[in-house]
């Protein structure tokens, strides 16, 4: 049963088999036929849409591409915001979705080595695939020549060569295009941190890829809603989350009656150990939430012909759909249940995921609790971090193609401390602690004057080699008033030294950090939550007033 | 031979091995016959101009497996093809066939398709890979991990009652 043959063998079983005539070429005339009258439908009114798209790619040409070095010292602020996580990987996160796509779900759908995927369908073109992103590890390589501007070796690092790979800019970020990958369709990538992600697209336009672009991340956001995590399945870890579109479409041999189904939409999938289906949840904001779980309810039942049943979870009401999907496995087809329930007037909680974790969904419905700000809405009002959001930042933001591994709050001896576990581009691991408050750098004698260009407060430098590990470590310590930097190289997540350009990436974080002022980091101190899982006393009450 | 000959020479060809693989990997008759006929139907639409597939049957195989993709895609948010367990149309296989459908079904989807593509289409190691666009390293390695689950689910049972 182990080689070919064999199995060959036992599949000629399958392949004999008779599953109907084929149909007749006129039939598949007349699908073609059906297919040009679909596209007349969809092309005219999307052509307005296009001529706009085209004009603002036009507009954007012509202002000329940004220069994309990551040798810059000092990048531009950006006010993005970095969320504290606590001990969780990378997930995929997208952060803003065009209006005219669909988000038709997140997870982790292939191989191993890949860690979560999202997909988005164009409603407007329903014949095409849309938009497939893929978060995978980034070999060294490929970081290393992505860094050096080699498109053709990065692309044949990550094992996708094309025609004539080349570096666009597309979203404000640096992009590796790399050609057709299939029938209309092309393939990009995205270096984020250690970390790329794929997009294979067919049929989305310049604007709508630009938007998903522009908004991609892998540390975790503030989607303006916390599940306990008792509430969650053992086990279970977040694959990708961020902003979500949902539309509903009746008929799929109608493509124009298809619509969006309405407010404002975050959501987070989850993978649980054991269990084949993700654990997905979404939070809806500003619709009428008793109609919508009403019509939510309604629309499963007419497309489906699947009976809803009320339920209560916590106090909350709502609906429940119990589905089994029979097309993949057919016997062993699994089992979903799918869940609405009215939090306030504007607000409802989705939640799906498999049976066997009835109980977790019903406990999630009724246990997720919704802030009064929605994080997408302040965000796109004035780019900071609400007073009541859950996330902390870098005022000065990250250097492009930096992500944030890991953040840990304490609360030690009267001060607040913020720890940060960052990876640069090229792989190397820093571990950055913000203090509040520290009189000066607590440098020691071997610290020397470190100019880092663009940054005018002192930096020390020294190298830190009593660890007793054996690792290079090398510390740059600075300070403002009132508030320390202190940035420590570690070398490879995997416990190698730091890669060539270690060095030039850590002034290059330095830089990018300095400019935060000490009120700015107290508040972004003050945003970290304080899990009591992981702190104990909350952090909060640690920190001193900001003066 | 005139592109219409020619297009019904290659279709009648290629039916019963496309609708096969696709009807497998489905585990389902509608889906997989559904897909396999959009497959042939837009590459029908390609043949007689200047857009003609040099390879169609890669090129079909490539563009079915998309569809199919999508299908699951679509199914697992919008549920668009969700049916109720007895729904599903019946699909009549030889007695010896049944175990390995039912085997089979069991596979996650990558696997499955792999699987199917490589010993029902009768696709290299090479082809799999361009048709799922995968690197052929991971084709080696899904294949070899669904050989196993294969053999497993397929390994005569003790009976329970000696």
């Amino acid at each position: 049963m182990s080689d070919d043959l064999d199995l060959m063998e036992r599949f000629e079983l399958l392949a004999t088999a008779d599953f109907g005539p084929a149909a007749s070429t006129a039939a598949l005339r007349g699908r073609v036929a059906q297919r040009r009258r679909r596209r007349r439908v969809v092309a005219g009114s999307a052509l307005g849409v296009v001529v706009i798209l085209a004009l603002v790619g036009a507009l954007t040409a012509r202002g000329g591409a940004p220069a994309d070095d990551l040798r810059t010292v000092a990048p531009a602020p950006s006010g993005r915001k970095v969320p504290a996580s606590y001990g969780t990987g990378p997930r995929l996160v997208v952060g803003a979705v065009p209006t005219d796509l669909s988000s038709t779900g997140c997870g982790r759908q292939f191989g191993e080595e890949e860690l979560a995927s999202c997909t988005f369908a164009i409603p407007a073109d329903p014949e095409r695939s849309g938009l497939v992103l893929l978060l995978k590890p980034a070999p060294a390589a490929a970081r290393q020549a992505w860094v050096a501007g080699d498109a053709a070796a990065a692309a044949a690092a990550i094992e996708q060569p094309s025609g004539s790979p080349t570096f666009i800019q597309l979203g404000g970020r640096r992009v590796l295009s790399m050609g057709a990958n299939g029938p209309d369709s092309e393939a990009y990538a995205v270096l984020l941190g250690s970390h790329f992600v794929f997009i294979g697209n067919q049929g989305a336009s310049d604007g709508q890829l630009a938007t998903i672009v522009g908004g991609l991340a892998t540390e975790p956001v503030d989607l303006g809603f916390t599940i306990p995590v008792s509430a969650l399945p053992s086990g279970a870890h977040a694959l990708a989350e961020g902003q979500r579109r949902r539309w509903f479409t009746p008929d799929t041999q109608a493509p124009e009656r298809s619509y969006e189904t309405g407010g404002r939409v975050a959501g987070i999938s989850y993978e649980v150990p054991g269990v084949v289906s993700d654990l997905e949840v979404d939070v809806v904001r500003d619709v009428d939430a008793e109609s919508y779980v009403e019509t939510w309810a309604e629309q499963i039942q007419r497309a489906e012909g699947l009976d809803a049943s009320p339920i209560e979870a916590n106090g909350r009401a709502g609906m429940r759909v119990r589905a089994r999907f029979a097309g993949v496995a057919g016997e062993t087809g699994a089992v979903q249940d799918r869940l609405a329930v009215v939090v306030d007037p504007d607000t409802v909680i989705l939640v799906e995921g498999s049976v066997d974790l009835a109980d977790d969904l019903l406990g999630i419905a009724g246990r997720t609790t919704v802030s009064s700000v929605d994080p997408s809405a302040s965000t796109a009002s004035d780019g900071e971090g609400s007073a009541e959001s859950t996330g902390w930042y870098l005022p000065s933001g990250l250097p492009d193609g930096w992500t944030v591994d890991r953040g840990v709050a304490q609360a030690t001896d009267g001060s607040g401390e913020a720890q940060l576990w960052l990876t640069s581009p090229t792989g190397n691991l820093f571990i950055v602690t913000l203090a509040v408050p520290r009189d000066g750098p607590d440098h020691t004698d071997r610290a020397k004057r470190h100019p880092v260009r663009g940054v005018d407060e002192p930096v020390w430098a020294e190298p830190v080699d009593d660890a007793g590990d054996g690792l290079p470590y090398r510390r740059l310590r600075t300070s403002r008033p009132g508030a320390a930097i202190d940035l420590v190289l570690l070398g490879t997540p995997h416990g190698e030294e730091p890669t060539a350009r270690g060095r030039d990436e850590t002034d290059e974080l330095i830089a990018s950090l300095v400019p935060a002022t000490a009120d700015e980091w107290r508040r972004a101190l003050r945003d970290i939550p304080a899990p009591p899982s992981l702190l104990g006393a909350s952090t909060l009450e640690a920190l001193p007033d900001a003066t | 031979m005139s592109d219409e000959a020619e297009f019904e020479a290659w279709y009648r060809q290629e039916h019963r091995r496309l609708v096969n693989v696709l009807v497998v990997a489905a585990g389902d008759l509608d889906l997989g016959r559904e897909v396999a006929d959009e497959a042939f139907a837009r590459c029908l639409e390609r043949w007689d101009g200047p857009r003609r597939p040099a390879d169609p049957s890669a090129w079909t195989y490539q563009v079915a497996v998309n569809l199919l993709r999508r299908r699951w895609r679509r199914r697992r948010r919008e549920h668009e093809l969700l049916r109720t367990v007895d729904a599903p149309a019946s699909v009549d296989l030889p007695e010896p066939a049944v175990d390995l459908w039912r085997a089979v079904a069991t596979l996650p989807d990558r696997m499955r398709l792999a699987v199917v593509l490589r010993y029902l289409g009768g696709l290299s190691e090479r082809e799999v890979g361009e048709v799922m666009r995968i690197a052929p390293g991971t084709v080696a390695a899904t294949l070899s991990k669904a050989r196993r689950h294969l053999a497993s689910a397929l390994e005569p049972k003790e009976p329970s009652d000696v």
